[in-house]
């Protein structure tokens, strides 16, 4: 929780105080400790800004029209890769194929921006990600 | 697919120009913003006191647009107000004005 800035008296929409990511997404918003396996079997912290809890990935698929999957997106199928994720990703498709995630859209909510700035943020998140190349 | 939320707009009563400078740079930050926390390590958080440092420059720009904006808006005010004293007066009030300087320079 980013503390709220001094008010501003010339803005009335100051008054109201910006959207957390726990006022938007409950009280667990990512996963605790998202960890992997080494090849050597020992294990190693993933980043959990990038590992949403099931809940906020919903939340975010409501936002965009979207829906949940889950993928492993730091690692290879299994066999192909010697590193092995502890536990997916969830993910939201959107309407057009893309995937974001919906834990870096969680952290939008983060900074204390107000909703108009966070909305800027999620839509460029969804223009960064272009939708899967068609193969036929 | 269009974000869902509260959007709240500021009303600008300055130059045009300006205010859509000011929001341009708004939008880029944000973008750049948004392309670094989607290239962060995978293994470990982005150092929160470098964001703390861009989130207040960025309040900090975000300041200077409003004042902006209200000195704009002050200067409008100003400039009315001119024009309404210097119509309701009219030039008998310089003539008097200048005797009364004339007076005292005696």
């Amino acid at each position: 929780m980013v503390a709220s800035a001094a008010p501003s008296a010339s803005s009335a929409s100051a008054a109201a105080a910006p959207p957390t990511a726990q006022s938007v997404f409950g009280p667990n918003v990512w996963m605790t400790d998202p960890i992997g396996r080494n090849p050597d079997g020992s294990s190693f912290e993933y980043n959990p800004i990038y590992f949403a809890t099931e809940t906020t990935a919903q939340t975010v698929a409501q936002m965009v029209g979207g829906q949940v999957i889950t993928e492993n997106v730091f690692t290879q199928p299994a066999g192909q890769d010697p590193f092995v994720q502890q536990q997916p990703n969830y993910m939201v498709r959107m309407p057009n194929g893309a995937v974001i995630n919906p834990g870096l859209v969680a952290s939008f909510y983060t900074f204390g921006f107000p909703q108009s700035q966070i909305d800027t943020m999620i839509a460029q998140e969804a223009a960064n990600t272009p939708p899967p190349a068609q193969t036929t | 697919m269009a974000p869902t939320g509260t959007s709240t707009s500021s009303s600008s009563t300055g130059s045009p120009s300006a205010s859509a400078s000011a929001a341009s740079d708004q939008t880029m930050f944000l973008q750049l913003l948004v392309a670094q926390l989607e290239n962060q390590d995978p293994l470990n958080p982005v150092d929160g006191t470098t964001f703390v440092t861009q989130l207040a420059e960025f309040q900090q720009l975000d300041t200077e647009i409003s004042t902006g904006s209200d000195v704009s808006s002050i200067l409008q005010d100003l400039n009315g107000l001119v024009a309404a004293t210097g119509a309701n007066t009219g030039a008998g009030n310089t003539g008097n004005n200048t005797g009364a300087t004339g007076a005292n320079a005696s």
